[in-house]
């Protein structure tokens, strides 16, 4: 097992364009967040990593039960209801930035599962499980601060450079995770 | 104006939304020196590999338990899979496959293989109907274990084995 194999599709599992729900999901959960808010948003992100590094180990190991279909569709439930939840909220708001720590946390559990959903697609018969979940995880981690990077720097961009007001940034980012989020879930049914 | 872009933006998401579906597929290959043999195991998705069988043969198979369309399977293989040992073209013969809820374990074998010092893997299962195939190779040769992502634009890797 090479580290550098599991650990490059951990990064491009979570960063991958063709299924950006994992990327949406954050991007709805750093909503209201301002970029120099750099320890809320660092607290944020350790949640949603708790929440899926123990799912994701928890499914991978057979320790629980995974039903893929379930897996999916939710997904898209919490994007959606994070998305809301932003909409309505604020970051100046002590206890709106402890829901969302929660909200990342527990919504973290079914994107871990998620993360296990592809990840035992890559393994083989009969090969240690411990290594390339480590290396998995860890690339999983990269690619998502790399994403969070990405975001803030755009934000930082649109609202110095260009002007834009935070309130337009939060809101089009909440109404588009909102939007694609329940296209998702309804195309689920359909 | 910036209504307009979030307008924009909102539309431009809908599209190329839909379940995270991933393309990827592993070949477990190992090499027995008891028998002498390279045993192959890919593991495949079975949605996709259909699908690409029947694109290539304008057939529209359905893979079951049963062999109706194994044939199928092992020229389909024959054609995106090549392995060459110590530079020497070598065919495989398909043993058999076996269904695991969306994938198929697809089981090839090479025969008298005495020793491997440099062995080539060329990879392209997938890749013609699904350009994003990620097709992952994992090698065992005695000590020797090594992994490699192969994908569309880079199809072949080869290994050295000390």
């Amino acid at each position: 097992m090479n580290f550098s194999t599991y650990f490059t599709l951990g990064i491009e599992h979570i960063t991958d364009l063709n299924g950006y729900d994992h990327m949406l999901f954050i991007a709805a959960l750093m909503a209201s967040f301002y970029w120099s808010d750099i320890k809320s948003i660092l607290l944020q992100v350790t949640a949603f990593t708790v929440g899926h590094s123990i799912t994701l180990a928890l499914v991978s190991l057979g320790i629980i039960p995974l039903k893929a279909d379930l897996v999916e569709f939710l997904i898209p439930v919490t994007i959606f209801l994070t998305a809301i939840y932003h909409l309505r909220g604020s970051h100046q708001n002590e206890q709106f930035k402890k829901i969302n720590f929660w909200l990342a946390g527990i919504f973290g559990l079914i994107h871990g599962m998620g993360f296990s959903n592809f990840f035992q697609s890559l393994l083989g018969k009969d090969t240690s499980l411990l290594k390339p979940l480590f290396a998995f995880n860890l690339g999983v981690e990269a690619g998502q601060i790399l994403f969070v990077i990405a975001l803030f720097i755009l934000q930082y961009v649109l609202l110095t450079f260009l002007k834009f007001k935070f309130i337009w940034w939060k809101t089009s980012l909440s109404l588009i995770a909102a939007s694609v989020s329940l296209y998702m879930i309804v195309s689920h049914f359909i | 104006m910036t209504k307009w872009i979030t307008l924009v933006l909102l539309i431009g998401f809908q599209f190329n939304v839909s379940a995270h579906k991933f393309y990827v597929s592993i070949s477990q290959i190992n090499y027995n020196q008891e028998t002498k043999s390279l045993e192959i195991a890919l593991k495949l998705f079975t949605d996709d590999l259909e699908n690409c069988i029947n694109e290539s043969t304008n057939k529209s198979i359905k893979i079951s338990q049963e062999h109706k369309y194994d044939q199928d399977i092992a020229n389909y293989l024959t054609k995106h899979l090549s392995i060459n040992i110590n530079d020497k073209v070598s065919p495989f013969n398909y043993l058999g496959k076996e269904l695991e809820y969306d994938v198929t374990w697809c089981y090839l074998e090479i025969k008298n293989v005495e020793n491997i010092s440099a062995i080539k893997i060329k990879n392209s299962i997938f890749t013609q109907l699904l350009p994003d195939q990620k097709n992952l190779i994992q090698l065992t040769v005695g000590e020797f274990e090594e992994s490699t992502i192969l994908r569309k634009n880079n199809t072949t890797i080869t290994y050295q084995i000390p």
